[in-house]
């Protein structure tokens, strides 16, 4: 009986250790007094913005665990600092780390100090709705936080690396988005212990002696934000882990991607009854395609076990979900069973540079897909699109960093289309005799470009759809009329979306007189305003911009055209727009403008160059001709045309 | 006493006419010199056209032959017919000097056919060479004063024939050669000047492959030919160029304009090409956009081709885009088939070169 009652308490024991992964604790008074002091001696007046006065991180690597002590002071100075930044988080696996918070504490600037309640702390998932893992968040607010106030934040996270799917690995980046008075960075591990380490960053001046390395830097100024970029594009960072090579990192992912190609005989006849009535390879591919992409749900249950490991094929066939590696899985085995020889990557969606001293480690990596060679090409299928054909690369992937799982690979970027927006588009313009003009419009977006409409109509209803056309007319075309719209390629992946619509407009020119028109090519004048860089400060990478514009106007009921609209040769270092005129007959031309702004990454110092070449191609866009009255000759009738 | 300049031989006058057939005429007065000149260049060559005729029709009525002057007005035209026509218009003279026993007049021993016949040879491969500007007026005065001075020999013999009931004329002259000098003088006097003004007008010469550099406008032209110079403002516009040049052809020039910043090249290029068309006969035109040789603006260039009273005509429109503002250069050529086919390529080079400095 006392051995079940030993029992019962050790197991209570173990639950209420494993529902305590957070634990509190109160600073030495060394330790307080020192920050303290750096508090008494910081002038208010040099800080105008929310700044971090000391940011001190203290690392120690054991061959089980990794210790990490986080020591921050913060300055609010305003009410904006306040609201921006009066809540933190501290992210940590709840199944592997703890957390024990040594301070959350505001000083104002009264001398007076609010302590955080325990009771306030909140724990939050650290994904979306359809996202579930082991990663949580500690989420606190600072205390009684005012106008002038200092927070002391201090906390020691101890991570278990011994039960860890992934290896571990930090990266650091001394300059972040507000400018940091100290900063301090210690990391200490065991001997014999193999730690890789780089730093790219100028910001801070690092020592390396026995087992360990300090960097530190001083007045380190907030980094810049833009409109779009990448912060681990542009910002250097200190890099710590535990893997050699990328081969080390290839190796764990690949065992980790074996453990779910079980049951295969399962995926194999599946997948052959799935493929039983295509005839070529290609359809194979389309038809396993559509089915993983569209009939397997996206779900992902990353917790402990499957945060690296995707589920068994079996699994994700049977209950048809999955996430990007379970999708991946699925993928690669009814490839595999069709007769090729797939390999998975591994991608990083938020980077789009690749640094030479890139640590290498699981960890960098969010996303997976599968690519394989096929009728004498590669392709890479992104199995959680339900709107792209396989024969081009998913939009959301191209140009990422990613890691083929092949040993000897190391990082490479996934291709990117030329032209990432490939559009042709077909105008008819009639000038009737008593004034009114009708124009019937078609419009084709292609691969990439048709992808990202058909996921955006997708989720819409048909009244959405035609709304938003409509609004769409309006604003790229003329605000009057309500045209009549069809719309194509919406559920098949390999189409492309048609968009066509004819429209009627009230008598806006004069019939008695010569005809002094001008009007834009409104398609490719939408286009050249998307492809304007927003940034200020970072390089952009551009991706690509094709469009086929041929528009036909008929003004033979009227007039004869007199001057006809201008040829145009217009090229350049980041792309071309050239027009040509072919007149049909004495009232009716024919105006084909191609336009190709090929995928360039435009440095930060030529972003300026290349909108003023955006610019200038929208002031060219707009078609100028001339018509001359019709002599009256008795005759209501049109002439031939 | 012996009149000294006695012929040695007399004449036969024409072939008999019967009196009936000779409508009586009033003749024009002998008139001096300077008016008859004045009528020759006034007209700007032209006026040998009617003065044949009227002259003729007093020949063929003091001599009673049977000349028709409806042909003379041809004679002025072609070298040909002049071959037979002058040598019998100074043979009916001479008869004419003899009735008034004067001395006969030997057309400088025929220099003066020779002169006439090459001028009108010379004018007419007008049509087809391209003449010094500088030529029209030596020319003009050389042909004015040939038929003054064959004018002056006729009036020479008038003065002696009284018997003959003379036109009375208030101012020595007839109302229609006084409107026709009041019209065609100043015509004449211009188109002299617009000959001469580049001459005139000329401030500086340009040399062929050289390239014209505007530093206050920050615009270049490449010069492709010699005789390009740099003429007033005003030569060619009506003053609101910004530069003018004139090219190696009397009808051949470049005109820059400036305009302000709320214009476009649309709307220039625009205005420019109406008016081109409006002038023009046949006219044809081609638009191009391109960009500048730095790619930071747009060039708008437009040819023209067309006709204007038989001669080929190329119009030019080049609009460029600098920090100054729109600048136009616009273009005009108009000449013989022969000289067009060989200036027509530079020209069309030179309008294609204009750009931002």
């Amino acid at each position: 009986m006392k051995f079940l009652y030993l029992l019962i308490f050790i197991s209570h024991l173990a639950i209420a250790q494993q529902n305590q992964s957070i634990s509190w604790g109160s600073p030495s008074s060394n330790e307080w007094n020192d920050i303290k002091t750096v508090i008494s001696q910081v002038k208010l007046e040099d800080h105008k913005e929310f700044t971090e006065i000391v940011a001190k991180v203290d690392i120690s690597i054991s061959k089980n665990t990794v210790v990490e002590k986080i020591t921050k002071v913060l300055y609010f100075p305003d009410i904006g600092a306040i609201q921006n930044n009066g809540i933190d988080r501290v992210p940590f696996n709840n199944e592997l780390d703890k957390i024990k918070f040594i301070s959350i504490t505001t000083i104002n600037k009264n001398g007076e100090e609010k302590y955080f309640s325990k009771e306030d702390l909140k724990i939050n998932d650290s994904n979306s709705y359809n996202t579930f893992s082991s990663m949580k968040n500690a989420v606190f607010s600072y205390p009684g936080l005012t106008v002038q106030s200092f927070v002391i934040l201090s906390y020691v996270i101890t991570k278990n690396i011994e039960h860890r799917e992934s290896d571990w690995s930090r990266e650091a980046y001394p300059q972040t988005y507000y400018p940091r008075e100290n900063y301090s960075i210690k990391i200490h591990w065991q001997e014999n212990m193999a730690i890789q380490w780089h730093n790219t960053s100028t910001f801070v001046e690092c020592l390396e002696s026995n087992n360990s390395i300090k960097c530190h830097g001083k007045k380190i100024p907030k980094a810049l934000s833009d409109d779009t970029f990448f912060w681990a594009d542009q910002l250097n960072s200190l890099q710590i882990g535990q893997h050699k090579s990328w081969n080390e990192t290839i190796s764990h992912v690949l065992e980790k991607f074996q453990k779910s190609q079980i049951d295969l005989p399962v995926i194999d006849s599946f997948t052959k009854k799935l493929v039983s009535n295509k005839n070529n390879m290609e359809e194979k591919i389309s038809a396993i395609q559509r089915f993983v992409s569209q009939e397997v749900q996206y779900i992902s249950l990353s917790e402990h076990g499957n945060a690296f490991t995707p589920h068994a094929v079996s699994r994700t066939l049977e209950k048809r979900m999955g996430d990007c590696k379970d999708k991946s899985a699925l993928l690669f085995s009814m490839l595999t069973s069709i007769g090729l020889k797939p390999y998975p990557v591994l991608v990083v969606t938020d980077r789009e540079k690749i640094t030479n001293n890139l640590q290498p480690s699981m960890n960098l990596f969010d996303h997976m897909i599968i690519c394989f060679d096929a009728v004498k090409k590669n392709y890479c299928i992104d199995a959680t699109n339900s709107y792209s054909d396989w024969k081009y690369i998913s939009p959301g992937i191209q140009g990422k960093v990613a890691l083929p799982l092949i040993a000897g690979s190391s990082l490479i970027n996934i291709p990117s289309s030329t032209y990432f927006y490939t559009l042709t588009t077909h105008s008819d313009f009639t000038f009737l005799k008593d004034g009114r003009q009708t124009e019937f419009q078609k419009r084709e977006y292609i691969d990439e470009y048709a992808s990202r409409y058909r996921s955006f109509f997708a989720v819409k209803s048909a009244k959405e759809i035609n709304d938003w056309l409509l609004d769409n007319y309006h604003e790229n075309v003329a605000n009057k009329p309500k045209p009549e719209f069809t719309i194509d390629g919406i559920s098949d992946v390999d189409k492309k979306i048609i968009v066509t619509s004819k429209a009627e407009f009230e008598p806006f020119v004069d019939v008695e007189a010569d005809l002094d028109y001008i009007e834009s090519d409104a398609w490719i004048l939408s286009e050249l305003g998307g492809a304007l860089i927003p940034n200020k400060v970072y390089e952009y990478n551009t991706k690509g911009l094709k469009v086929s514009s041929t528009i036909t106007f008929d003004i033979s009921r009227n007039w004869t055209i007199k001057i006809l609209p201008a040829t145009t040769n217009l090229i350049h270092k980041y792309g071309s727009m050239t027009r040509t005129i072919r007149k049909i007959n004495s009232g009716k031309a024919e105006v084909v403008t191609q336009l190709e702004i090929p995928k360039k990454l435009i440095p930060f110092n030529e972003i300026e160059n290349f909108n003023s070449f955006i610019k200038l191609l929208k002031q060219e866009s707009s078609i100028s001709f001339y018509g001359e009255k019709l002599e009256l000759k008795g005759s209501s009738e049109p002439p031939p045309v | 006493m012996q009149i000294a300049n006695q012929p040695t031989e007399v004449l036969t006058i024409g072939p008999e006419v019967s009196e009936k057939s000779c409508k009586q005429i009033k003749i024009a007065p002998p008139r001096p010199a300077w008016l008859v000149f004045s009528l020759m260049f006034g007209s700007c060559g032209l006026y040998p056209i009617t003065w044949l005729f009227y002259r003729t029709r007093e020949f063929k009525f003091i001599l009673k032959n049977s000349l028709k002057p409806w042909l003379w007005i041809f004679v002025p035209l072609a070298a040909l017919p002049q071959l037979f026509a002058l040598p019998r218009f100074v043979k009916d003279l001479n008869k004419i000097e003899l009735e008034a026993n004067l001395p006969t007049w030997n057309a400088w021993h025929g220099a003066w056919y020779a002169l006439v016949i090459i001028l009108t040879i010379i004018f007419n491969l007008t049509d087809k060479i391209e003449l010094p500007r500088w030529s029209f007026f030596p020319f003009l005065v050389l042909w004015s004063l040939l038929f003054t001075v064959i004018d002056q020999r006729i009036a020479q013999a008038k003065k002696v024939l009284t018997q003959y009931e003379y036109k009375k004329y208030k101012y020595r002259i007839s109302k229609i050669e006084c409107l026709t000098l009041l019209i065609a003088l100043p015509f004449t006097l211009f188109l002299t000047y617009t000959l001469v003004a580049p001459d005139i007008n000329t401030i500086q010469k340009l040399s062929d492959s050289s390239i014209y550099t505007n530093t206050k406008n920050k615009f270049t032209l490449p010069i492709l030919e010699n005789g390009w110079v740099i003429v007033k403002n005003g030569t060619h516009s009506n003053g609101d160029a910004i530069l003018e040049l004139h090219g190696p052809l009397h009808d051949m020039y470049f005109i820059a304009f400036q305009y302000a910043r709320d214009e476009s090249i649309n709307s220039i290029m625009t205005s420019r090409l109406n008016a081109i068309i409006d002038n023009l006969s046949n006219a044809n035109c081609n638009q191009t956009r391109e960009f500048s040789r730095n790619a930071e603006t747009v060039i708008a260039k437009a040819f023209c081709t067309g006709t204007f009273v038989n001669e080929k005509v190329i119009d030019t429109a080049t609009i460029i885009e600098t920090k100054e503002g729109f600048f136009e250069l616009y273009g005009h050529m108009s000449s013989t088939a022969k000289s067009y086919a060989e200036h027509e390529k530079n020209f069309k080079a030179m309008a294609a070169g204009f750009s931002p400095l």
